[in-house]
């Protein structure tokens, strides 16, 4: 094993159905200890990369390499090293979750005893140790769930694949899954998240890939794809339109470009962080401007998503996996949808 | 967590045991799998053995032998035939809820899943024909003339042809990965061929184009043997012999198809 090479290597994978692409050309790279979100909505082709990843699927084109080992060529060296967590619990009804982690165990080549001893660290840890002798169909989704992780924990894998580990969730199940994989992250297991959820890719990943119809549209951290679509801008808020001009007098020596909306009474000024904003209120002080409201914005996720894909992640169908194409908009840029705040407001920040 | 070691993969004996170990939990913990698989052999049983005692007297019926004598084997060669279906459904199920994918994620070898399957259909055969026979003895007087020997010699006929329809379900299960559709084409064919088949009557009774279906139809020549060993070839007017060899190689194609059917399937996914 090539001890260098990034943890996973995705070198222009392609995967076709028939006369459908549900992936096409994907590069990437996951740093060992790292966590890459792979972000995309329902057939975007994030499903199919995780499958020919964990070697369930071979690509029509292209190579993937796990911790140096070729998923094609050999996958059972690929296999010893991965955690596969589906998007639908993969855990045997029937059997206890006791049981589910045992035969999981027996069945990585272990022996019983040792079986037995991992069952029982998983079990505690994800708080299902009084749960342990019940059959898994009679855990609640949240329950099934960490189960299903915990059963792909039980080998050590190198690389986790966690394909859509919250959706389905409640809020509390969602919450319990984040500190989960909070901490294995914490311990240094490299994990490729697939989610639809853009606020689960902000918190969770180092990086982020954008999926959009099975291909790359855009790939950074948090922070750098925000920066694509424009900064963080602090809005304030005047009492009456007459106040506007006052306001933007005293405002201009800060930036040239501010964002004036009447009929929302708001000022955007762009900033390059949180510490822009004591200047400002200064100067709005200095001024005699009085305000009624300033905020912090920075561009959510949904804008970038908007920016790359052409269509609103929250306004998205859910089809099928394998219903590649989506089902509005053309392809290609379309102007970054207004705040979630309302329509009304107009462009905030600057380009 | 110590991530120097990697898994160390299977070895096969063990990851076939261990699942055939989980599908007979399941029996210990759903009864009524059983208790179901049981109810069909046992109406059957119970009707047949009133309805069609008459049968007994009608010219192409073996002279001097009960019907329940003539019954038993043909219920336990179409019952454990029937059971095939079930797994059909429990593959296409594994399938469906994604356990399969868990399986073939980790470094396993892909045929414990099916060969495991096979071997606990064996086993859950073996029990429902001990019982049938068991019930068939205490309850309606079955009295094999070639006594414990040739009920345990039928017993082995009906338990070979039962692996070869289990691995040809295993194979339709994994190759239409849908419970429901494994279902109805378990039940189009198998139910059908139970009746056109030496299972109840003597195929001689039966209409010329039944007749036709019911000696190329393998289950026939299955009851054949298991009855012929039980009750005695020349009794019954069979040659044991040639039954038996027949029902080997009708087994061993089934199976072979069965087997073929799951590794295309599973090299598709």
């Amino acid at each position: 094993m090539n001890e260098s090479e990034a943890a996973v290597v995705v070198e222009g994978v392609s995967r076709r159905f028939g006369s459908v692409i549900a992936l096409d050309a994907v590069d990437l790279r996951i740093e060992a200890g790292t966590v890459l979100g792979l972000l995309g909505h329902n057939g975007a082709g994030k499903t199919t990369l995780v499958r020919i990843l964990a070697t369930l699927l071979p690509p029509t084109a292209g190579r993937a390499r796990i911790a140096g080992f070729d998923v094609v060529s050999q996958p059972r060296e690929v296999r010893r090293r991965i955690g596969l967590t589906g998007q639908y619990a993969a855990v045997d009804e029937l059997l206890t979750g006791r049981e589910n982690l045992q035969m999981v165990g027996r069945l990585l080549g272990e022996n019983a005893s040792w079986s037995r001893r991992r069952a029982d660290d998983l079990l505690e840890r994800f708080a299902l140790a009084d749960a342990a002798d019940r059959v898994a169909g009679t855990y609640s989704g949240g329950m099934r769930r960490r189960l299903d992780v915990a059963v792909s924990l039980v080998g050590h894998p190198v690389v986790l694949f966690l394909d859509e580990p919250t959706t389905g969730l409640d809020p509390v199940g969602r919450n319990d899954m984040w500190a989960l994989v909070e901490e294995l992250v914490h311990e240094g297991t490299t994990l490729l998240l697939t989610t639809q959820y853009l606020d689960e890719a902000d918190r969770l990943a180092d990086r982020i890939v954008l999926l959009a119809r099975g291909a790359k549209v855009a790939e950074g951290t948090a922070a750098e794809l925000k920066r694509q679509v424009g900064g963080s801008s602090v809005r304030i808020t005047v009492r009456e339109a007459a106040d506007l001009e006052p306001a933007r007098l005293a405002l201009t020596p800060l930036s040239g470009t501010l964002d004036v909306d009447l009929e929302s009474r708001t000022i955007a000024v762009p900033v390059s962080g949180a510490e822009a904003t004591a200047p400002i209120v200064r100067a709005l002080d200095d001024g005699g401007v009085v305000i009624t409201g300033l905020e912090m914005i920075s561009p959510s996720l949904d804008d970038v998503y908007l920016a790359h894909t052409g269509h609103d992640p929250a306004q998205e169908g859910t089809p099928d996996e394998h219903d590649i194409a989506p089902p509005d908009g053309p392809p290609g840029r379309r102007p970054r949808r207004p705040g979630r705040a309302g329509a009304g407001i107009g462009g905030r920040g600057p380009r | 967590m110590a991530h120097a070691e990697v898994a160390r993969g299977g070895r096969l004996l063990v990851e076939v045991r261990v699942l055939t170990w989980r599908n007979l939990v399941k029996i210990w913990r759903t009864p009524q799998l059983l208790i179901g698989s049981l109810i069909q052999p046992l109406i059957f049983l119970v009707l047949f053995s009133q309805v069609f005692r008459s049968l007994a007297e009608t010219p192409s019926f073996p002279q001097g032998v009960s019907y329940i004598d003539y019954l038993l084997p043909g219920i336990l060669v179409t019952t454990t035939a029937s059971s095939g279906t079930q797994s059909a459904i429990g593959m296409a199920n594994d399938l469906a809820t994604g356990i399969m994918d868990r399986f073939r994620s980790l470094p396993m070898h892909t045929a414990s899943v099916p060969l495991a399957r096979s071997i606990y259909d064996l086993v859950r055969g073996a029990m429902q024909a001990g019982l049938m026979m068991a019930l068939g003895f205490l309850l309606f007087g079955f009295r094999p003339d070639e006594g414990i020997l040739g009920a345990a010699g039928a017993i082995l006929v009906v338990l070979t042809f039962g692996f070869a329809m289990s691995w040809l379900f295993i194979g339709v299960g994994t190759t239409f990965r849908n419970a429901e559709a494994a279902q109805t084409i378990g039940f189009l064919f198998v139910f059908p061929l139970m009746f056109a088949s030496s299972a109840f009557t003597p195929i001689d009774g039966l209409p010329d184009w039944l007749q036709l279906i019911a000696r190329w139809n393998p289950m026939t020549h299955a009851v054949n043997a298991s009855r012929a060993l039980a009750l005695g070839g020349t009794t019954i007017g069979i040659d044991t012999t040639h039954e038996v060899l027949l029902t080997a190689l009708t087994s061993a194609l089934l199976a072979g198809v069965g087997g073929l059917l799951t590794m295309r399937a599973f090299r598709k996914v």
